[in-house]
């Protein structure tokens, strides 16, 4: 606000108040009323106010007392922010940025807990990114209100506690990267906002069981930096999203979409999603957490993922003879169960050809983490279905399994370069 | 028919003489005005308790003004306007017109497709606002915003072919009829869902008066918003009208009642529907006017925006106006009554200036025709200008979705996707 006398906030309590999480603390007093303007309880209008000053020359940021008051602002975000810039054939920049807490507090009920993200992707003309620590919380900050693009900066409730060193000088983030926060060989986990501290928690134990998870924050939810991330996947082969928003429809539907387009090729095993549950969130404590992911289903997710990697089953002809397979290549099989492809690495000329193994998971053997999208039916596909570990095979007449490797090894070679007999 | 303006502003505080709260209390009767001719009574079904004929619970026709009432005594030679005054309206008001029956025409040709709405009837609204302002002052309205973008300046050639589809449109052919934008006449559009474009206009005017306290600028730039009779039941209007007259932004609001939203007769869906009625409830003036009548338009604009332009604050301007045609081009228009329809078809706006200008010998019959015959050629050029423009090509459809290409991210290569050059051939995957 210093640098540019254009930039201005508007938004409830934001002047006076300081904000509804002090973000805006003592900023009235310095640059007046009018720089940071409290305004009335009218979402809707304000917000369109902000894209109607943004038109005229100035550089509003909107504040929503709660990220989910803005669904009262979904008009003007979507019809006058994202698309004004486009019907107006490219006369008119709207440099807006909309920004609030959002995200699952404690027990702060459903209405006050709501995931935006979701319902703000498909509009075309915004960019969203997700803050997670206060060092990119600034920098992610200043980077907003210097697009000329609309940005929509989600912070999270619980995260404004955060203490970190920062630097002096000015920085200023880029919009469209993600950050690498540890690197790692055998998952990759993505992640954003506040699951990066559970992840962050369940990569301690993961270390301390052994395996090596690389964590990336993705911080740009709209548009996703693929590169980054699909480095990332070449290198590990198994991705692990871990994310706050529901599971329909959220980001991690669009991240998991985006992944299989691009990297289909990369992946050894399905790409497992982990949400929250589609339900309102309960005021209830214990209710309230178990409706987020917590760290130690992201540490069984893992585990599963490094132990049984599985993929889906459909029948392959030739497959037997190893023709018309190349190494690495998903096999698939329709004894309804799952197989790998194998030998992805290194290992040229085994045909890369896997078996046929496991099937249904036993009744109490689901791992409550995996979720079928909140109902409990299946859904249709075999996604949720787990190749249980060589002890618990679930389905007789299944060749026998050849004993997992130890991890951190994820890769299972078939040893003896045999291809396997087919039914 | 007297073309003298008059209109009542009604005032929350005697901000002007005494008398005037006083007079708040007559202002409901017929008789207290000058100017148009009262409807006849006849028309007025009291029986009936919905008539579409039955504007008001009231009989009012128009409501008059202290200041002209006073100006118009001391001199009933003191015209309103001048010659070259009179010529500028009704060359706009001419404009609008034909302008609108000519994309009637192309859209039956096929040469337009979607929705088009026409503003024949409402030009006297348009031409009696939009004439007053600077070029730095902004208008926002709504889809039926063809005629406000003329008034304002946009050339009919860049509006035609933006009705058109094509790349010389003002907004590159992706707008369309309902978003008209023109940065350099300071159009701010043209919005499809109505109440949409009053926060936009709100947030005009909150600039104009940051520029003047904060930049310290000397800015007296005035924004209108447009809008009509349905979007005054609507949450956005009423939280406009709080926060306009709460931080006294220089706006005003211009309510264009032709008492159909689509086939919803205003008096069907309004509790009160006297709008004007509603300024004074957020602490503006809320002033009636008779929006058939360019003069009376106008006189009431002029103390409208100057009042905005001094900084005093908003006011809400309802123009009592009709539309000829249905609500689009779609719109059979079967619901209103054939008898407001001539009744209103009598008050036509460029009927009764030119009738004005000629009894008060302002101009002669052949300098209008000259203008009509201008204008006609004008439009015609338009539509030749529109017809030969290209259409837009592939490569146009990712362009101008961010103001920053690098809104489209990076690709899986490493570089933004707005790096490639054949970025615009492809999808705008992100």
């Amino acid at each position: 606000m210093d640098r540019d006398p254009r930039v201005c906030v508007f938004g409830e309590d934001v002047g006076h108040y300081g904000g509804s999480y002090k973000v805006t603390k003592g900023l009235a007093e310095k640059y007046g009323d009018l720089r940071v303007l409290d305004t009335p309880i009218a979402e809707n209008s304000f917000t369109g106010m902000a894209v109607g000053a943004a038109m005229t020359g100035l550089r509003p940021i909107v504040e929503g007392m709660n990220m989910g008051f803005l669904l009262l602002a979904f008009n003007q975000i979507s019809d006058n922010c994202g698309m004004l810039h486009y019907t107006s054939g490219g006369q008119f920049t709207i440099p807006t940025v909309i920004r609030g807490p959002g995200g699952v507090g404690r027990q702060l009920g459903a209405e006050h807990s709501q995931r935006l993200e979701s319902y703000f992707q498909s509009i075309p003309g915004i960019q969203m990114v997700a803050c997670s620590t206060p060092y990119n919380a600034k920098g992610l900050m200043k980077a907003a209100i210097r697009s000329e693009n609309p940005v929509v900066l989600f912070e999270h409730v619980l995260l404004y506690n955060l203490k970190e060193r920062i630097p002096d000088e000015e920085y200023v983030l880029s919009l469209e990267e993600a950050e690498m926060v540890r690197p790692g060989e055998h998952v990759t986990i993505l992640t954003y906002s506040r699951m990066r501290y559970h992840v962050m928690q369940a990569a301690k134990t993961l270390v301390n069981k052994g395996y090596d998870p690389e964590v990336i924050d993705i911080r740009s939810l709209k548009p996703f930096d693929l590169y980054t991330i699909g480095n990332s996947i070449k290198k590990t082969h198994r991705v692990l999203i871990v994310e706050e928003c529901m599971r329909t429809g959220g980001i991690g539907a669009s991240l998991t979409a985006a992944i299989n387009e691009n990297f289909h090729d990369y992946l050894d095993a399905q790409i497992v999603c982990l949400s929250s549950q589609d339900v309102p969130t309960p005021y209830a404590g214990t209710l309230e957490e178990w409706t987020v992911v917590q760290p130690p289903q992201i540490v069984a997710a893992v585990e599963q993922l490094l132990q049984n990697p599985f993929v889906r089953a459909t029948p392959i002809k030739g497959a037997g003879l190893g023709l018309g397979v190349r190494v690495g290549q998903k096999v698939i099989s329709n004894q309804g169960g799952l197989g790998w492809a194998g030998g992805g690495r290194g290992k040229e000329g085994l045909g890369g050809l896997g078996w046929a193994g496991g099937g249904r998971v036993k009744e109490g053997l689901e791992k409550p983490f995996l979720h079928t999208a909140g109902l409990d039916a299946p859904h249709g596909v075999h996604q949720m279905y787990i190749r249980p570990s060589p002890m618990e095979r679930a389905s007789p007449g299944a060749p026998e399994p050849r004993a997992s490797p130890a991890p951190p090894e994820p890769c299972l070679v078939v040893s003896n370069g045999r291809a396997p007999e087919w039914n | 028919m007297a073309c003298s303006a008059t209109a009542k502003i009604l005032q929350p505080l005697s901000i002007r003489s005494a008398e005037k709260s006083e007079s708040c209390g007559k202002m409901l009767s017929p008789s207290s005005f000058l100017g148009s001719t009262p409807l006849p009574k006849k028309l007025f079904s009291v029986n009936k308790t919905i008539s579409p004929l039955a504007r008001r619970s009231a009989t009012i026709v128009a409501v008059s003004s202290d200041v002209v009432k006073e100006k118009k005594l001391k001199s009933t030679q003191n015209l309103l306007i001048t010659k070259e005054e009179g010529l500028v309206l009704y060359e706009d008001m001419y404009l609008g017109r034909a302008f609108e029956d000519m994309c009637a025409q192309m859209y039956y040709r096929g040469k337009m497709f979607g929705f088009v709405h026409l503003y024949n009837g409402q030009e006297a609204v348009s031409t009696g606002f939009i004439k007053l302002l600077k070029k730095e002052d902004c208008v926002v309205s709504t889809y039926r915003d063809h005629v406000h973008a003329l008034s304002k300046g946009v050339p009919a050639r860049q509006v035609m072919s933006e009705l058109f589809g094509k790349t010389t449109g003002c907004c590159r052919g992706q707008g369309g009829s309902m978003h008209m934008f023109s940065k350099e006449h300071n159009v701010l559009g043209g919005f499809a869902f109505i109440g949409e474009g009053i926060p936009v206009a709100t947030g005009a005017a909150f600039t104009s008066k940051y520029k003047r306290e904060v930049f310290k600028e000397d800015c007296d730039e005035v924004t209108l918003a447009f809008f009509g009779d349905g979007t005054c039941n609507n949450g956005q209007f009423f939280e406009c009208l709080n926060m306009a007259a709460l931080w006294k932004l220089p706006i005003v609001f211009v309510v264009e009642n032709n008492l159909w939203a689509i086939g919803m007769s205003h008096l069907r869906s309004t509790s009160d529907p006297q709008i004007w009625k509603k300024g004074p409830a957020f602490g503006m003036p809320g002033v009636h006017v008779d929006g058939m009548d360019v003069l009376k338009v106008r006189e009431v604009a002029k103390e409208a925006v100057s009042r905005a332009r001094r900084g005093e604050g908003p006011t809400l301007v309802e123009c009592e106006t009709y539309r000829f045609r249905g609500h689009s081009l779609a719109d059979p228009d079967e619901l209103r009554d054939p008898a407001e329809k001539a009744h209103y078809a009598t008050r036509d706006p460029i009927t009764a200036l030119k009738k004005y200008v000629i009894e008060n010998k302002l101009a002669s019959e052949a300098e209008l025709k000259a203008i009509e015959k201008k204008i006609d050629e004008e439009i015609e050029e338009a539509v030749e200008f529109a017809d030969e423009s290209p259409v837009p090509e592939r490569s146009q459809l990712l362009e101008n979705v961010f103001a920053d290409p690098k809104g489209f991210g990076i690709g899986p290569d490493g570089k933004y996707r707005c790096e490639d050059p054949k970025f615009t051939q492809g999808t705008a995957q992100v």
